[in-house]
Formats: C-alpha cells, sequence, structure tokens
C-alpha cells in the first residue's frame, strides 16, 4: 500500500558522469535499482535490479537494501534498514543520493506539540543496533582457594553464575555430596552481587555470614559448601582493576 | 519449573478516557510466567498485536517445553541462560508474527506493542522487555525498577539531558523507541535475577506509572499480603488519578514452596507427643 507523505521529502541524485536531478518523495514505497520498473532507475552496472526501497512508519522515512549484491551506504555506512534524516548521503553502486527533508525539520523545531500528540503512543525506533554487551563492562572473574571444583579459575560471562553440582552450574562443585545449587553470583549494574539458594547454604563473605544477598568488592573471599573462592573484577583486557 | 511458592493478582482496566483496552496479560503462576502488554494502533489493531504477543509467548514456550530441540529465533546470548534465551526467542517470534500479520491487512499497518516478560526458572527470575511497559522489584522496604524503557525521554536522561522529574512531565513521553511488531526484527533488552523468598515482582503498562509514584506503589504493596487485593487497589489509585490510560498491573509475591526437610522432620518430632497425647 503507499502513503502520501504531508511535506514530502526529496532526493537528489548525482550520478558519476556529473549529471544532477531531483526527486519528490511523496509516495512511499519509493524503489530503487537498475530495472526500470523502479520509481529511481539508475543506470548503473554495481546497481542491482532491485537494489534498495525507501518506506514510511508513521512519519519517519527508512532506507531499505533489498539483499542488493554491492550493498546501500548511508554517510558511508553500509545498511540493512536505516530511518533517514536530512541532509543523508546515500551510495548505491557509483551513484550518490542526498536526502533532503527540511520541511519536517523546521516545523518540528517551531511547534513540536503539533507533531507529538501528548496521549498516542508512537513508535520512532531504529533498526537494530545488535544486541550486545557494552565492550567496556568489567568481567568477574573467581579464583579457587581451596575445595573441589572444575577448574581452578572461572570468567563470570554470564549473567547469573550458579555454584553447584548442577549441570548448568558455571563454578562447578565435584565433591560427593555437593549439593546442587549453594549460590550463585550474578552482574547487577557494574558489578556482581552473591546470593543465597534455596538450598540455604551458608555463606560467607571475608569470614562473616550474609543473608540474602551481598555486592562483591574486588578481592573479596567467598566460602560456600566446602569451596573458598577469591572474587576479583578484570577489565575488558583481562588487566587486575585497581582500587580506586 | 520454579522452585518457589507464587501466589498472584492482576488487573486490567480500560482507564475513564479511553473507548477500548489495548492492554492485554498473561499470568500463570505454576509455569512462574507474567506478561504485560500495551498495544498501540489505529482502530483496534493495538489490541490486535498485544494479544497476538499474549498468545505466543506462553505458546513459544511451552512448545520448547516439550520439545527442548525447538529452534530460537535470534541469536543465542552466551552470557544469559537458556531459559532467558528462549523467552528472547519467543518475544521474536511475537514479533515476527505481528510484523507479517500488519504487512498483510491494511487496516493493521503500523500496529505494535510493548512487552514485558517474567519467567521464573528454578532460582532465576528471566526478563524481556520492549517498549514502555515495565518490571518492578519489591525486595525488603525498597522498590527497585528492572527494566529501563525504551522510550525517547528516557534515552533523554540516560545521556543527561533530561531529568528524570521534568521527564514524566514531557510532551513526548509517549514516543517509544522499540516496540513489538513495527520492524521485521527487533531487539529484545534481557535481564537475569537470582530471587529470594520475600521478593514481590509487579509488571504494569505505563497507565500505571503516569499516574502513581514509585513511594505510593511500594506503599501500596506493602499493606496487603493478598496480591489480588494489591493490584485491584493499585488500578483504583490509577484511575483516581486521572485514568487517561489503560493500566494493567501484575504483582507476584514469590515465597518458598514449604520448610526444608529437616525443618519438617524437626516439626514432625516435636509435634509428635502433643498428637499422641490428644
Amino acid at each position: 500500500m503507499s502513503q502520501h507523505h504531508p511535506a514530502s521529502p526529496t532526493l537528489l541524485v548525482k550520478a558519476p558522469q556529473g549529471g544532477t536531478r531531483e526527486l519528490d518523495l511523496s509516495r512511499t514505497p519509493f524503489t530503487i535499482g537498475r530495472k526500470p520498473d523502479n520509481d529511481l532507475c539508475l543506470e548503473d552496472l554495481a546497481v542491482s535490479a532491485h537494489h534498495a526501497r525507501i518506506v514510511q512508519v508513521q512519519q519517519v522515512l527508512f532506507l531499505e537494501d533489498l539483499t542488493s549484491t554491492n550493498g546501500t551506504f548511508v554517510n558511508e555506512q553500509k545498511i540493512d534498514r536505516r530511518q533517514l534524516r536530512d541532509a543523508d548521503s546515500i551510495r548505491l553502486g557509483r551513484h550518490r543520493l542526498i536526502f533532503r527533508d527540511t520541511q519536517t525539520v523546521t516545523s518540528a523545531s517551531a511547534n513540536p506539540d503539533d507533531l507529538l500528540v501528548a496521549d498516542k503512543t508512537m513508535v520512532v525506533s531504529r533498526p537494530m543496533s545488535g544486541e550486545r554487551l557494552p565492550a567496556e563492562q568489567k568481567i568477574g572473574v573467581v579464583e579457587i582457594l581451596s575445595g573441589k571444583s572444575g577448574q581452578s579459575q572461572y570468567r563470570l560471562t554470564k549473567h547469573v553464575s550458579l555454584i553447584g553440582a548442577q549441570d548448568d552450574a558455571v563454578i562447578t562443585l565435584t565433591g560427593w555430596f555437593a549439593p546442587k545449587t549453594a549460590a550463585m553470583i550474578s552482574r547487577r549494574g557494574e558489578g556482581y552481587v552473591v546470593s543465597q539458594t534455596e538450598s540455604g547454604k551458608r555463606i560467607l563473605v571475608n569470614g562473616r555470614h550474609i543473608q540474602g544477598e551481598h555486592a562483591l568488592r574486588n578481592g573479596d573471599v567467598v566460602e560456600v559448601a566446602g569451596l573458598t573462592m577469591r572474587f576479583l573484577l578484570r577489565d575488558p583486557k583481562g588487566n587486575l582493576v585497581q582500587a580506586s | 519449573m520454579h522452585s518457589l511458592h507464587v501466589t498472584h493478582g492482576a488487573t486490567s482496566d480500560v482507564g475513564l478516557t479511553r473507548a477500548h483496552n489495548e492492554d492485554r496479560f498473561h499470568a500463570d503462576p505454576s509455569a512462574g510466567l507474567f506478561v504485560v502488554c500495551d498495544g498501540m494502533g489505529g482502530h483496534r489493531a493495538g489490541e490486535v498485536a498485544s494479544s497476538r504477543v499474549i498468545d505466543i509467548i506462553p505458546r513459544h514456550l511451552a512448545e520448547a517445553g516439550a520439545d527442548p530441540s525447538l529452534p530460537l529465533i535470534g541469536a543465542a546470548r552466551p552470557e544469559f541462560s537458556s531459559a532467558t534465551n528462549r523467552l528472547a526467542s519467543a518475544v521474536r517470534l511475537a514479533n515476527h508474527t505481528v510484523h507479517q500479520e500488519a504487512a498483510r491487512h491494511a487496516a493493521y499497518a503500523g500496529m505494535g506493542t510493548t512487552v514485558v516478560a517474567a519467567w521464573l526458572v528454578g532460582p532465576i527470575l528471566s526478563i524481556a522487555h520492549v517498549g514502555d511497559s515495565r518490571l518492578y522489584l519489591i525486595r525488603g522496604n525498597t522498590l527497585q525498577p528492572l527494566t529501563a524503557d525504551h522510550s525517547l525521554v528516557q534515552e533523554q536522561v540516560q545521556s543527561g539531558l533530561l531529568t528524570a522529574y521534568d521527564a514524566t512531565r514531557a510532551p513526548h513521553k509517549h514516543v517509544l523507541t522499540r516496540a513489538v511488531g513495527v520492524h521485521p526484527l527487533v531487539e529484545v533488552e534481557l535481564g537475569e535475577l537470582p530471587v529470594l523468598s520475600g521478593d514481590i515482582v509487579l509488571l504494569c503498562s505505563d497507565g500505571l506509572t503516569a499516574g502513581l509514584s514509585a513511594d505510593t506503589i511500594l506503599r501500596v504493596v506493602q499493606e496487603s499480603s493478598d496480591p489480588q487485593t494489591v493490584s485491584d487497589r493499585l488500578i483504583a489509585l490509577s484511575n483516581a488519578a486521572g485514568g487517561t490510560d489503560n493500566t494493567t498491573v501484575i504483582v507476584a509475591m514469590l515465597r518458598h514452596r514449604k520448610p526444608g526437610m529437616w525443618h519438617r522432620m524437626c516439626a514432625q518430632l516435636f509435634a509428635a507427643p502433643t498428637t499422641a497425647s490428644s
């Protein structure tokens, strides 16, 4: 279905040989490619037959790559889908397109409340930026000082690390009568906390008995179910975090 | 299967000014699963979006329970448990379904919904959310938000452009930066929390937090040990504060299922003489 865009933005098309033309983006979806059935047909062998398209979601225009061979770039970044903003520079093959949307910018700054009808929920969501941990996050490391465990050191990369004999435990207890779940160490904001489980095993941090949960500091010694371990915070490069 | 005893209360209300309730919820204490969705879209598309998500999430989790080899939708994130990854998979599947349906029917174009889901597996609560429906943890005397809204104002608060107080009054507080069903792919925010006996988990749509402060919510939760009384009271207060939006609340109270075997044995030993003499 095609939608009419009220204050129609434009595309400035710059051909590699130097010609320029301007196109109205009054109707979406607006298709771009080498074949003549596109709204914008680019005679460029580096452009796929159906290369990309511009679609409208509510008040926002998005450029989508249609799995083209050579890719679609916005401001020299390869994109799959990207919200278009005034003055964005789009590259397909050897053609360059400039997106202009002055109308909405001026009207938005003049009268923002008109655009943002207060009670109606709307979305200005952007494409996926990837579900990743922030790279600068510190990583907790546990060194086993004594007791029966599978490894001598564990990196706490999981959100919640279980200490016990259970299959999915991160810090494994290998003794004969080891409890399935003795304790848990979990991320909380920038740091980590150790908490009790239903097993009700006693947890000592630096020799003191804790109830419920307890925030861990660099160098803390934790004892539970016959295991004694030292908790250390490392920066992402693996260096020890210096106490400040 | 979770190890705690869960009691819950859930209430959803259209409010005083809206014609339809576009909020939907799912509450299954035996599965430990609680979900709140706040739909949006023209005509009744918002209800369609939120209803689809509420159907799909429990179904996907149940199917995965029956067949653990069921493929995950989207990439597994190694830092989270398999349960949390499965919950994310369910939200991504729901996103796909809603987006497809919106593309097929002109009347549903642009529909979407928020989602906040909490799933208790063993002693760990898996959390997934998209949009501005929230999850709070009440532990001891504090109310902690476990989700950060995917909204323009929240992003501005996080980047320091807006204070938390101004955010509650901002004219653009209804502008979301993520929603389920609007795009072919959705970024699902995940969390995990080891729960303790006595914890209370509260899920709500933005209608609740529009009218009630965190202090009020905390006070109401602490006033009663019956979760249904708490959720009903919260809705009543939300409507009293204006009721300008649909409001949905789920309150789940987590307790140890029963005392440990040692305690039961002790209790029986000491209880035995009294029963014999009576």
